[in-house]
């Protein structure tokens, strides 16, 4: 008889898309720019903070796994949360406490909640939680206050009165991209805007390249790492209301908020893209995802308001994880009904 | 040249290298063959011949036990070395008689009969086609005889054709449509006279049927009525169910092009089921062909005349990379139920392993039926099937569309196909 030395495995031997492992290496590649961005600018702090959170992460999943004897480490998803818990902690937190905090969040979300695979709390999003609850005042202020906005009629005004340092050439790239590009669509973009968009003055890692989240979120769509749509919905929603609503509180009526102020200084593009679709926290049907998306964006618009929150975005996963489940209730009564429905076209 | 194939319910599209494959005639004849005695689903066939007899070309060397088993003729002329459980192509074991080529060749090299069927008698064709050990290949191959006299006599009976494959990516159906459709529609007629088929459809997903017109259908067909249908090409696409759903006749007898030209091959040519046409194709073989193979030829001798590996393969799937099975022996045999023999490289179908499902939904926006695939295969392994999901079960059409899309690379229609089998019972 001649043998191979090839593998045999149950069908199918075409699939569609990439297994765990290469999702989590795929969404860690594009972490890898903000670490390195972090690094060039000599943020150590910043970076011993991501190591200790995957410290934690990783003593958690081992902890999870030890009973069961599966290795755990292979689909990288441990590491991976890690470095997301990492990237938006503030670098003023203590060392132990990232550590602690991270290891107790990661064991909670993912023991406490449903177990591997099934938990419905996001743990970044609990161990973020968990950090301010244990020291909030570790965490920066608002980066906007009621005053100031009253003062200048805007968010994006009221940083800006608050010492705001721009980079240095963000004068020019706004003059050039004013002149040669949105002067043909007869919109001003005012100065500062670029330094949200490169280098946001913030000490939570995770909200200062938003470019770079940005061009990473067109990477993980296109590859159909992360799913669309509740990015999608999510950020539709929650611009919206930041337009509408934003600064009607202090008198500047409705549709005068700053969408592109709200969305650079609350982290909202990094939890958006990076934590909000994880798919074992969200519902399954495209309708299901498009209405947490939805109700997610309202939520964050209800703890951010117009912008510059700096645990916001991480409290909305978490008040949006709670209700997740109610839609995915929902959406799995409506998907007992539908399979019947299609049974019962077969025999008419 | 890449090909594109689109899911029923998703946007999703499942890509696969299709090279060009051409007709390269009859494959060389095995040294040895290895003849199973079950090639098809039911029971095995019962040896007429022993260790160290003397076999002819075609001769009959185990006898169908009834309904559900069909006879196997000798493939090659020769002498039964042993009889031994061997790997199948279903990725199961069963007993083989291995034939040794000697002697003088019957079927072979002899001009071909053509037999005047159309003044023959129903029962008359049945029992050729029961002699000849025709099987259905349409999914599972079965004893065609049998489900032809059981639609017969139910009354009413209708005869449906699919002229392309239920997974894309085996291509002989579809190859066998456009290049042999003569043979392919005189062998359906010879089926639709021995079942008397009241009605004749003829399922097609091209844009236009390319065949004879009515007059020439009229011609082939003897007059029965003949419906041309065009299925979509989206995946699944012609299985059972879809087509029992599209025709909506109570007894109908559904045929591919392989078993269409077996019938042609029996009645017609008076020879029994002793080759098979086989599509072997991959990226890791050297040049891709259509041959006609001899039942029996070990699946390493094709290879081998099909130029051998260009690169290491990493897998050798049996009827398609959707539906089919991987094979891990080269002396697994052709059968009645082989239709295609991909060999496949890293790129294309690396090894994987299976995690804990991340509940991304992809199999449920993916599922033709509208079931819970992640749902099911969950209650299934911790044994509370609910009775609601127990028939759901009954549902599924096994395509593999959830398991295709799981970047858990659960096998998840594999889990469901073998708790519904295990639960036939339960659900009648």
């Amino acid at each position: 008889m001649r043998k191979s030395g090839w593998s045999v495995s149950p069908s199918p031997f075409l699939l569609t898309h990439p297994t765990i492992s290469r999702m989590s290496l795929v969404i860690g590649l594009t972490l890898l720019p903000h670490i390195i961005l972090l690094a060039v600018e000599r943020n150590f702090t910043a970076l011993s903070v991501i190591a200790l959170s995957v410290a934690g992460s990783m003593l958690a999943e081992l902890c999870i796994a030890f009973p069961s004897g599966k290795n755990k480490f292979g689909d990288g998803t441990a590491i991976l949360a890690g470095i997301l818990s990492g990237l938006l902690l503030p670098v003023t937190i203590h060392p132990l406490l990232v550590f602690l905090a991270t290891f107790t969040g990661m064991l909670a979300a993912r023991v406490l909640f449903g177990g591997p695979g099934s938990y419905w709390m996001n743990p970044v999003a609990t161990v973020v939680s968990i950090v301010y609850i244990s020291q909030a005042s570790s965490f920066p202020p608002f980066l906007i206050n009621a005053d100031g906005v009253q003062t200048v009629g805007d968010a994006f005004g009221a940083l800006r009165l608050d010492h705001f340092s721009q980079l240095s050439n963000d004068h020019t790239i706004t003059a050039s991209l004013n002149t040669f590009l949105l002067n043909f669509f007869g919109i001003k973009l005012p100065e500062g805007y670029i330094t949200l968009f490169w280098n946001s003055p913030s000490p939570i890692p995770a909200f200062r390249y938003n470019i770079i989240t940005l061009a990473s979120s067109v990477l993980l769509i296109a590859m159909n790492i992360i799913d669309w749509i509740i990015p999608l919905f999510f950020l539709f929603s929650y611009g919206l209301s930041v337009w509408i609503f934003s600064l009607l509180p202090f008198g500047t009526g409705f549709f005068t908020g700053d969408i592109l102020f709200a969305l650079l200084t609350s982290g909202v593009l990094f939890v958006a893209f990076y934590v909000l679709p994880d798919y074992t926290t969200t519902p399954r049907t495209q309708a299901g995802k498009a209405i947490s998306g939805i109700i997610a964006g309202i939520i964050a618009f209800m703890l951010c308001g117009p912008g510059g929150s700096p645990v916001g975005a991480a409290f909305t996963i978490v008040i949006a994880n709670t209700v997740n489940p109610l839609i995915e209730y929902i959406e799995n009564r409506h998907i007992a009904t539908q399979g019947f429905k299609h049974e019962y076209a077969h025999k008419v | 040249m890449m090909r594109f194939i689109k899911f029923k319910r998703s946007f999703e599209l499942i890509k696969f290298d299709a090279p060009p494959i051409h007709l390269a005639g009859n494959a060389f004849l095995p040294s040895t063959a290895i003849v199973p005695l079950l090639q098809h689903y039911g029971t095995p066939s019962v040896p007429v011949v022993v260790q160290g007899d003397r076999v002819k070309e075609g001769q009959l060397i185990a006898r169908g036990t009834g309904m559900n088993s069909a006879h196997i003729h000798a493939p090659i002329p020769g002498i039964v070395r042993e009889f031994r459980i061997l790997p199948l192509p279903d990725a199961k074991k069963g007993l083989a008689a291995i034939i040794q080529l000697a002697g003088s060749f019957d079927i072979l090299g002899r001009k071909e009969e053509n037999f005047s069927w159309r003044f023959m008698a129903e029962s008359e064709i049945l029992r050729v086609l029961e002699e000849k050990g025709v099987v259905n290949t349409f999914e599972h191959a079965v004893p065609l005889a049998a489900s032809m006299r059981s639609a017969r006599n139910s009354g009413s009976p209708v005869l449906a054709l699919r002229l392309f494959d239920s997974d894309p990516t085996c291509q002989l159906d579809s190859f066998l449509a456009r290049n042999q459709l003569q043979t392919v529609l005189e062998g359906a007629a010879v089926l639709a006279k021995g079942l008397d088929a009241e009605k004749i459809y003829l399922l097609h997903d091209d844009n236009k049927w390319t065949g004879p017109d009515d007059s020439g259908l009229e011609e082939i067909f003897q007059k029965r009525k003949v419906s041309l249908l065009k299925v979509g090409k989206r995946y699944p696409s012609g299985n059972t169910r879809q087509v029992c759903a599209l025709i909506r006749e109570k007894k109908t007898v559904l045929i591919d092009p392989v078993t269409a030209i077996s019938a042609f091959d029996a009645v017609i040519r008076n020879q029994p089921v002793i080759h098979r046409f086989v599509a072997v194709t991959g990226p890791a073989l050297d040049s891709p062909a259509i041959l006609k193979v001899r039942i029996g030829t070990p699946i390493g001798d094709i290879i081998e005349e099909c130029g051998g590996f260009r690169t290491d393969p990493t897998r050798i799937v049996i009827n398609g990379l959707l539906a089919g099975n991987a094979v891990y022996d080269l002396d697994t045999p052709v059968t009645k139920y082989t239709k295609s023999i991909h060999i496949m490289d890293n790129d294309t179908c690396p090894s994987y392993t299976v995690r804990d499902c991340i509940h991304c939904g992809r199999c449920l926006q993916v599922c033709p039926v509208s079931i819970d695939p992640m749902r099911l295969a969950s209650a299934i392994r911790k044994e509370k099937l609910t009775g609601e999901q127990i028939k759901s079960c009954t549902l599924c059409q096994f395509c593999g569309c959830c398991a295709i899309v799981c970047p858990s690379r659960i096998p998840l229609h594999q889990i469901i196909r073998e708790s519904c089998e295990r639960r036939k019972g339960d659900i009648k």
